[in-house]
């Protein structure tokens, strides 16, 4: 188990997940013993194939499951015993987060922003801006079904950060995207980093991971097999390209590699 | 067997059907199950209420006295005559002192017509009416032979007795039970569509799409979302149902949906009354359909299940267009069922307050239930997410929870019909069986549903040696009890008189018994075996699964419902929690057995031996009241605590 660093806003220490097997066998361990923490400004990767326990250890951490055993904090609140804390502090985005067809861009933000207890004009000019910031003030008006994939995003990534939670949990968020709105998203992230927020980043495209991650944690089959930077990664497993990090770091055989 | 592809794609299309649970339930549940028990129950309700009617007595006035035809009328059953002048019959009827007037033609008077006066829109006046019909028909003919007699021949047969009915019924109840028949249906299969609609969306809608999960990533008590679903989907359905109420009245009050065009009039405080009603149906409908939304894993997979639900609205909103099933016992408390007879009697014009207190009381409880179980299931996991939900008896802490409540289900459901007709062919030998194999029997498959690891069988239904003090106490309160029960049943007689009828096969079949028949019978066999079966294997069970407070609960819960009569509901129920309370407290079965069969057999004994001796103290006096509260107390004070008898220990210096 490697140590926490002092100021890490999200904590993870042997994080477990297993699901029940209705007939009454143990069960399917999808998340097994997981440690990571992540701090402010840093965009924590977390990278695995599909199946690999990443969407379960960020369900776990935005409180949409409840680990079988472990623990896990969020900006100091507990995932369980604090959940309504936790999600004060936490965005989250992913592939099966949807929005309201039926309601506009603007309508789904403002929602998001007054169940997080925003109102009046301070909502109102947060809904304002990130309209600005994501470019879709010509959208704002029309119902959500109505938009594109990429511009769906753009909203969804609005909703996501409408309560400016200094912690943000992207689950693959460039799925699906085009080129250019994938390009959009990295920006986007990159300059939640800048503004000294912690972001944990999940993909399976290594170059996504290769251009924003600070540090990544390299998770297959549940368990977490590697830690570290890239470089640290690089110069454990003796391969240049993340690609090959990866492939060397996901066989069965291979011993569990974390940055001191 | 089929080879090659055909045979292939027939394989594959049955190892697909078989794994779906939406298949299964449609092709097998249903059929197999559903639409026996719930078609079954609702017959076996209309043919309890027929016998009921069938045995009730009715009071008639009548005026005049023509020898031959009032000798026939006293000899029709069930029918108690009260003789008034011919032109108090109509007050009679007004102040609803008889169901029916009969105005008989004098003795002297030459056979003329003999008049039936009532509110026919109400089934006690069609029954009477019916009755005397009957009597009358068969008396037709032999009063004219006398007449043709007297005239010593002469003349012929050709003055007919004539029944000339005559229905006093007022505008509105004859509107309101024309209207009645149709307008009940119609609303509730109304407020079903729309609840059905709002209710499938707003969850497994949402899950299908994904923004269950995004809604719940806001900071939300999940129990808010489900009380701001169920507004919705209850309100909406509710300004359906009073749109279509409005729609329907008016087009009534045309005569537009009439046959012949008529027009019915409507009371408007009666569609005011139905308009109320609506709102604790819709919320219930609403409730019920967002548990089906929020079990199901997707949009398509509920609509599947809106079927079965669409029976049980169909069942009673169906019936309640005849005048068949009366609003009282056991249907005041079926779910939709009671609102959909209620709201049929009050258009009739025939409200009863009680029983609307009482429709709607069980409905809120009804509506308590499904949406706790609407927030439960939007606490789990695999609600919010879509993954496949636990299987219904799984050998998990959940499944066997569930496993129990159905098994207690099942037992109270096969003891009341397996045991009603194991009466109906031998009260004292089909009430022996009940108790001594049929109930054990169903307690076994309490065993057989309930997987997993169990203590050993003894343990489990707590047959351990009670402390002689347990014993002691259970018999003193016992015995306690016996007073303040009967005072609690004349207290609840005055909310909830209990019709004669309900323990009157009962007392006949007691009477005819001896003291010790009757001990062994009505004491020694309820207190073994259904404290073998509800505080041995059910509270066992249920301790097993939670805390000791909620299996006292539930066991009490059921332990009433298995006497299947709302007058005894609350008293069985009472006497269920201090029957439970005693096993937790003692950790044995056997001083339950003792105070159920103390309690039991005092109240035997007592009756007999109070009918051949003076009571010594005025039994709702003072003294009996603080002999009551004295044994209770003592009962109370053996069975809880205990009086140090050896000295504490010496300080330790």
């Amino acid at each position: 188990m490697s140590e926490t660093h002092r100021d890490a806003v999200v904590d993870v220490r042997g994080l477990t997940k297993i699901y029940p097997d209705h007939s009454g066998g143990e069960g399917t361990r999808a998340v097994d013993d997981v440690d990571f923490d992540c701090c402010p400004g840093e965009i924590f990767g977390l990278l695995g194939l599909n199946g690999a326990g990443k969407t379960t250890t960020l369900r776990m951490l935005s409180t949409a499951l409840t680990p079988t055993a472990g623990h896990a904090s969020i900006a100091g609140f507990d995932v369980v015993q604090q959940s309504r804390e936790v999600r004060e502090n936490i965005g989250f985005l992913s592939g099966t987060t949807g929005l309201y067809h039926r309601l506009t861009a603007r309508e789904m933000i403002s929602y998001f922003g007054e169940l997080h207890g925003l109102s009046g004009v301070a909502l109102q000019r947060r809904v304002d801006t990130l309209v600005e910031t994501f470019g879709i003030a010509d959208y704002a008006g029309q119902r959500c079904e109505k938009l594109s994939t990429g511009m769906k995003q753009k909203v969804n990534i609005a909703r996501t950060v409408i309560h400016d939670p200094p912690v943000l949990v992207l689950d693959e968020p460039t799925s699906g995207l085009d080129v250019l709105a994938a390009s959009t998203t990295l920006d986007f992230v990159d300059e939640v980093r800048r503004s000294g927020k912690c972001v944990i980043f999940s993909t399976h495209i290594m170059s996504e991971a290769e251009r924003l991650c600070d540090r990544i944690a390299i998770i297959h089959g549940g368990t977490v097999r590697a830690i570290g930077t890239l470089d640290e990664l690089r110069e454990r497993t003796g391969c240049h390209y993340l690609e090959d990090v990866f492939r060397s770091l996901a066989r069965p055989d291979a011993p569990e590699v974390t940055a001191p | 067997m089929i080879t090659g592809p055909l045979g292939t794609l027939i394989r594959k299309e049955f190892a697909e059907l078989r794994r779906d649970r939406r298949v299964l339930l449609l092709t097998l549940v249903l059929p197999v199950v559903l639409y026996p028990v719930v078609i079954g129950a609702m017959n076996r309700v209309q043919h309890d209420h027929s016998a009921e009617v069938e045995a009730a007595r009715y009071t008639v006035a009548v005026a005049g006295d023509h020898g031959e035809l009032t000798g026939v009328l006293a000899g029709v059953d069930g029918i108690r005559w009260r003789n008034v002048a011919p032109d108090s019959l109509r007050a009679m009827l007004d102040a609803g002192r008889a169901s029916l007037a009969v105005r008989l033609p004098d003795a002297d008077a030459p056979v003329d017509t003999v008049r039936l006066i009532g509110r026919m829109t109400s089934s006690s006046a069609q029954v009477v009416a019916d009755r005397v019909e009957t009597a009358l028909e068969s008396a037709r003919w032999r009063v004219l032979e006398q007449e043709y007699r007297a005239r010593g021949g002469e003349g012929g047969l050709d003055a007919p007795l004539d029944l000339d009915t005559r229905d006093v019924s007022t505008a509105r109840e004859s509107g309101g039970a024309e209207a009645g028949r149709l307008l009940v249906y119609l609303l509730l299969m109304t407020l079903f569509m729309a609840a059905s609609t709002l209710g499938i969306d707003m969850i497994a809608g949402e899950k299908e799409r994904g923004t269950l999960e995004t809604l719940f990533l806001a900071p939300l008590d999940r129990t808010l979302v489900a009380r701001a679903k169920l507004v919705v989907a209850g309100g909406g359905a509710l300004l359906t149902g009073l749109l279509s109420l409005v729609s329907l009245s008016l087009s009534y009050g045309t005569g537009w949906l009439a046959e012949d065009g008529a027009a019915a009039a409507l009371d408007p405080a009666a569609l005011a009354l139905v308009a109320a009603l609506m709102l604790p149906l819709a919320v219930l409908l609403a409730a019920v359909m967002l548990m089906v939304s929020a079990w199901a894993r997707s949009l398509k997979e509920a609509q599947y299940y809106v079927l079965p639900v669409m029976l049980t609205v169909f069942v009673p909103a169906f019936l309640s267009m005849s005048q068949a099933i009366e609003a009282t016992g056991v249907v005041t408390v079926l779910p939709i069922a009671n609102v959909a007879f209620v709201m049929r009697d009050v258009l009739a014009g025939r409200p009863d307050a009680a029983t609307m207190v009482i429709v709607v009381a069980s409905t809120l409880g009804w509506i308590a239930l499904a949406a706790r179980q609407v927030t439960t299931l939007m606490e789990r996991e695999e609600t919010v997410l879509g993954f496949d939900p636990e299987p219904f008896f799984a050998p998990t802490e959940g499944g066997r929870r569930r496993a129990i409540q159905v098994a207690l289900a099942l037992t109270v459901t096969g003891f009341f019909y397996v045991g009603q007709w194991l009466q109906s062919r031998s009260p004292v030998g089909g009430l022996a069986l009940s108790l001594w194999v049929l109930l054990p029997a169903l307690a076994l498959l309490t065993e057989r549903l309930v997987r997993g690891r169990r203590p050993r069988w003894t343990e489990a239904v707590a047959l351990r040696s009670p402390a002689p003090r347990h014993v002691l106490g259970a018999m003193t309160l016992g015995l306690g009890l016996v007073l303040p029960m009967i005072g609690l049943q004349q207290l609840q007689a005055v909310f909830l008189p209990a019709p004669a009828s309900q323990f009157e096969l009962l007392g006949q079949t007691f009477e005819r018994m001896s003291l010790w028949q009757l001990f062994a019978l009505a004491a020694v066999s309820p207190a073994v075996c259904e404290e073998f079966v509800f505080r041995g294997v059910f509270l066992g069970h249920l301790r097993r699964q939670g805390s000791d407070r909620r299996a006292i609960l539930w066991s009490a819960f059921w332990f009433a419902l298995i006497h299947l009569s709302v007058f005894r509901f609350l008293p069985t129920f009472l006497l269920g929690l201090v029957l439970a309370a005693v096993v937790v407290r003692s950790r044995s079965l056997w001083p339950a057995v003792v105070l159920h069969l103390t309690y039991n057999g005092s109240l035997l004994l007592g009756e007999r031996w109070l009918r051949t001796h003076e009571a010594p103290f005025a039994l709702d006096g003072p003294v009996a009241a603080a002999a009551a509260l004295g044994l209770v107390l003592a009962g109370a004070a053996l069975l809880v605590r205990w009086p140090r008898l050896r000295p504490a220990p010496a300080e330790l210096p």
